[in-house]
């Protein structure tokens, strides 16, 4: 139950601030994997260890030396009620969380050698997705869920930051699903069916589960904020920094660092979702829950969709071509030469709307946020 | 040092056994000159599309002056419009005459590499043609493969195992305060998670199998099939080579029956008699039509022969084409050396190198003494007549000298000249491509006159020997307006 006073004694109390070094871990992940994207984009070619490799790498690593390190010492220098406080994996001891980033570390450290072998016998990267990259963005993901994981039990034991770290958290993990998504929620796509099927299978899940299991009033929209600012913070910084694209042929001249496209407006349905979540209570019942989930499909219907639909019928047109919203900035030297109408055109309208189409992306988010607001029921319980 | 460079890559080269232009022997060698400074330039490519290749160009003088190099690699159909800036060669630690960098080869087909030297002489670009093709298969070794497969039952268990947890434990306050129900519910979350990633991972392996499977069937390289037969139906016994229609459309274009003439001819067409190498020829299939070509059979002793096709496609791609034919005894008419039919460029030699094993008729190799694997050489041969005086060389096609190198076993064949490993029309294609682009005059084409070039009656052909072994090298010139062929055997020793 979110809000108990009861306080065990914890090992992570002991260390509070592991959780510091954890939250700066993620951060660092975070950069990178964005960084290294825009990279690819403009610079065209990298080597194992670039700035962008090693801020992802060192972020799983440090995450995976705290948790371990916490594990060992929980496992053979804690006292007997801390030893309790924690679960049992094989033998040793340490909070479910830790367990998880440790899985996603070893994860991690497993797609070193796989994607080198992998380079070395089918060629070098053109694609994003192949399976050592696919065991790597596991062990990501893993490594962040865990971090998040160990910071709600701080939350659900009472702690006075845990709420709006688990939040912040919340936030990097929204912004991780947009990343791997990336491609498919491009802004030229945003008018196709498959862009609102995708958001509507994916976002809800999260943003139900943080609103269940914050404790804080306005948990979702701290989440879907946090989401916002760092991708703007990406939109901002990346440009300012000049580059020189290193590989031929180059489409799409570019001077300065690639951004990513704007944030989608996570933030609305988000307010929304914290504005109507108090009625529906924190009990796991079926009828609440299934209400609640039709709810957050009906915010995404009536206020994602809409939203998104104009902001990048917006950022099509000449006033989002500055550097505050990068509209039109965000084209790799891969892409079409600048001022080809494809660049500003919406794609894949041949598998535009229909009222099917909603009737489809209604039913996934509704589907989705049933399942985030279970998944959030559990995550409130967390203790260990 | 670049015998080090060159070795590591070279060597795992050479255990493809590839067949590219030339066969087992992909690294291009080029001797040439950049503007006024004459370089020799080793592209050694990788075996894997996109990969890296390493490059070295060597400045061939006596005292190189500080020079920049840069290089950088061109798609054929991409140019020089949108090619990015290039990269600096950076020196060799103890070899001041000696250039390295890499070259980031993207995409399968056909390079042409711009070495550009500037100094205090002038400038000018060197055009090195390097086919990009994915030549390897690389099996996982035992180490990694083990290594892999335990971090793999590692992880999947462990990630049942964390499942079961979340589910049952990490939601009470402490192990004993487990209800049955959750223990239950433990069990089932386990079962779940058990068969939920199993077939995750089943289906992960399916994926890394369709890959592999794309890679083998459609991104690895595979050359023009070549069939060959021995026709003895009219006065002239003919040899007619087909490039079957099934294998035509390769992975690198639909163009690959779209040959440019290298000097004048469209198939340069080596026969080896095996196992023996006691006798060669040197053809040039005339077209008859689109997968068809044919040549007058030259007097050969009979015999199996294995036969190499080298030819050139029109965006610069080269390759060499390989099958085996049977040759009857008597295969030729009796008027054949003076028939006016024939390809007054064909040439045929049977015999084996002399015992002492440094001079074949006119022709004497004079050096080197040593050759390593991985180790760029000059092989050179002199002209002498029986008093031990120079003779002097004339062209044949266009060059001073031509070279056929097969190591006995048949693993490699290279047909090479004085400018190296390259095929000159492809040379002359990106030359021609790279002058439009710039604005720049045409350069001209030299194929086709007979210069007479002064010389001192040597020879000298750049290459790299990709494996140990024993080599048997055919020379060819023409002395005096006559076609002259010297036979060598050569042993290459390994870099240890």
């Amino acid at each position: 139950m979110s809000g108990e006073v009861q306080v065990q004694p914890h090992p992570a109390s002991r260390f509070p601030w592991l959780l510091a070094i954890l939250v700066a871990a993620i951060f660092s992940s975070a950069t990178g994997g964005p960084w290294d994207i825009s990279w690819h984009l403009t610079i065209g070619r990298d080597t194992f260890w670039t700035p962008a490799h090693i801020a992802i790498y060192f972020g799983g690593a440090t995450a995976g030396l705290v948790c371990g390190g916490l594990a060992i010492w929980t496992t053979f220098f804690a006292t007997d009620p801390e030893r309790r406080a924690v679960v049992n994996f094989w033998g040793g001891r340490a909070p479910f969380g830790a367990w998880i980033v440790i899985w996603g570390a070893v994860a991690m450290l497993t797609a070193g050698p796989f994607d080198d072998w992998w380079h070395n016998a089918y060629g070098l990267d053109v694609k994003i997705i192949s399976p050592p990259h696919v065991v790597l963005f596991l062990g990501g993901v893993a490594v962040r869920f865990g971090s998040w994981l160990l910071v709600l039990r701080e939350q659900n034991r009472g702690s006075a930051v845990a709420p709006w770290l688990f939040c912040i958290l919340g936030g990097l993990l929204l912004e991780e699903l947009a990343m791997i998504f990336m491609v498919e929620f491009w802004p030229n796509r945003q008018h196709s069916e498959e862009y609102f099927f995708l958001t509507a299978a994916t976002f809800p899940f999260l943003l139900t589960a943080i609103a269940r299991a914050s404790n804080l009033r306005w948990g979702a929209t701290l989440a879907a904020g946090t989401y916002m600012v760092f991708v703007c913070g990406l939109v901002w910084i990346l440009p300012l920094f000049p580059a020189v694209t290193k590989l031929g042929p180059i489409s799409h001249p570019v001077t300065q660092m690639v951004p990513p496209p704007f944030p989608q407006w996570l933030i609305l349905p988000a307010l929304a979702i914290d504005l109507v979540r108090q009625p529906f209570g924190v009990k796991r019942d079926w009828t609440r829950d299934v209400a609640f989930a039709a709810t957050v499909s009906a915010i995404f219907l009536l206020l994602f969709f809409p939203t998104q639909w104009f902001f990048s019928a917006f950022y099509l047109t000449p006033a989002a071509d500055n550097w505050f919203f990068a509209g039109n900035r965000v084209w790799g030297y891969t892409s079409a030469p600048a001022g080809t109408p494809r660049l500003k055109e919406f794609w894949m309208n041949e598998h535009g709307w229909a009222l099917v189409s909603l009737v489809k992306a209604g039913g996934a988010a509704f589907l989705v946020a049933l399942l985030g607001r279970r998944f959030g029921h559990w995550m409130s319980e967390v203790k260990r | 040092m670049k015998g080090t460079i060159l070795l590591v890559v070279v060597a795992f080269l050479g255990l493809t056994g590839s067949a590219r232009a030339h066969i087992g022997s992909s690294t291009v060698v080029f001797d040439g000159a950049a503007g006024p400074y004459p370089v020799r330039v080793i592209v050694a490519p990788p075996p894997v599309v996109p990969g890296r290749a390493e490059i070295t160009v060597r400045l061939l003088e006596e005292k190189p002056e500080a020079v920049k190099i840069t290089v950088l690699p061109v798609f054929w159909n991409a140019g020089l419009k949108g090619a990015p800036a290039p990269d600096e060669a950076t020196p060799v630690a103890g070899d001041p005459a000696l250039r390295q960098a890499e070259l980031w080869l993207m995409t399968s087909g056909s390079y042409s590499v711009h070495v550009a030297v500037s100094g205090e002489r002038g400038s000018g670009t060197a055009i090195v043609p390097v086919i990009s093709v994915a030549t390897r298969r690389l099996p996982m070794s035992t180490g990694l493969g083990v290594l892999l497969s335990c971090l793999g039952i590692l992880l999947f268990a462990g990630a049942i195992t964390l499942v079961g947890i979340g589910v049952r434990d990490s939601v009470t306050e402490s192990d004993v305060a487990r209800t049955a129900r959750q223990k239950r519910i433990g069990r089932i979350a386990s079962l779940l998670a058990f068969l939920i990633f199993g077939t995750a991972l089943y289906a992960a392996k399916r994926w890394w199998d369709d890959e592999d499977r794309n890679y083998r069937n459609n991104r690895m390289y595979r050359p023009l099939p070549l069939e060959a037969v021995y026709r003895n139906s009219g006065a002239q016994p003919m040899i007619a080579l087909e490039i079957p229609s099934q294998g035509a459309t390769g992975f690198i274009g639909k163009t690959r029956l779209a040959f440019i003439p290298d000097h004048g001819k469209l198939m340069h067409l080596f026969l080896v008699r095996e196992p023996e190498l006691d006798a060669l020829a040197h053809l040039h299939p005339r077209r008859t039509a689109a997968n068809f070509f044919e040549v007058e059979a030259p007097p050969l002793p009979a015999g199996r022969y294995r036969l190499y096709a080298d030819v050139t496609e029109e965006n610069g791609f080269a390759e060499t084409l390989t099958t085996t034919l049977e040759l009857p005894a008597g295969a030729t008419a009796a008027d054949f050396a003076s028939s006016s039919s024939r390809d007054v460029d064909d040439s045929w030699f049977a015999g084996i190198p002399a015992g002492n094993g440094e001079a074949s008729g006119l022709l004497h190799r004079i050096g080197p003494a040593q050759i390593r694997v991985g180790e760029a050489v000059g092989l050179r041969f002199a002209a002498r007549d029986e008093a031990g005086r120079a003779l002097t060389l004339e062209p044949y096609m266009g060059m001073l000298g031509h070279a056929a190198i097969r190591r006995t076993d048949g693993t490699v064949f290279a047909h090479i000249h004085p400018t190296g490993t390259i095929s000159m029309s492809a040379q002359m294609r990106f030359a021609r491509a790279a002058a439009r682009q710039t604005g720049q005059p045409e350069p001209m084409d030299h194929s086709m006159h007979e210069m007479h070039l002064e010389n001192d009656g040597t020879v000298s052909f750049p290459y790299v020997f990709p494996q140990a072994g024993r080599y048997r090298i055919w020379v060819q010139t023409k002395i005096q307006g006559k076609v002259v062929t010297g036979v060598f055997d050569v042993d290459v020793s390994s870099n240890k």
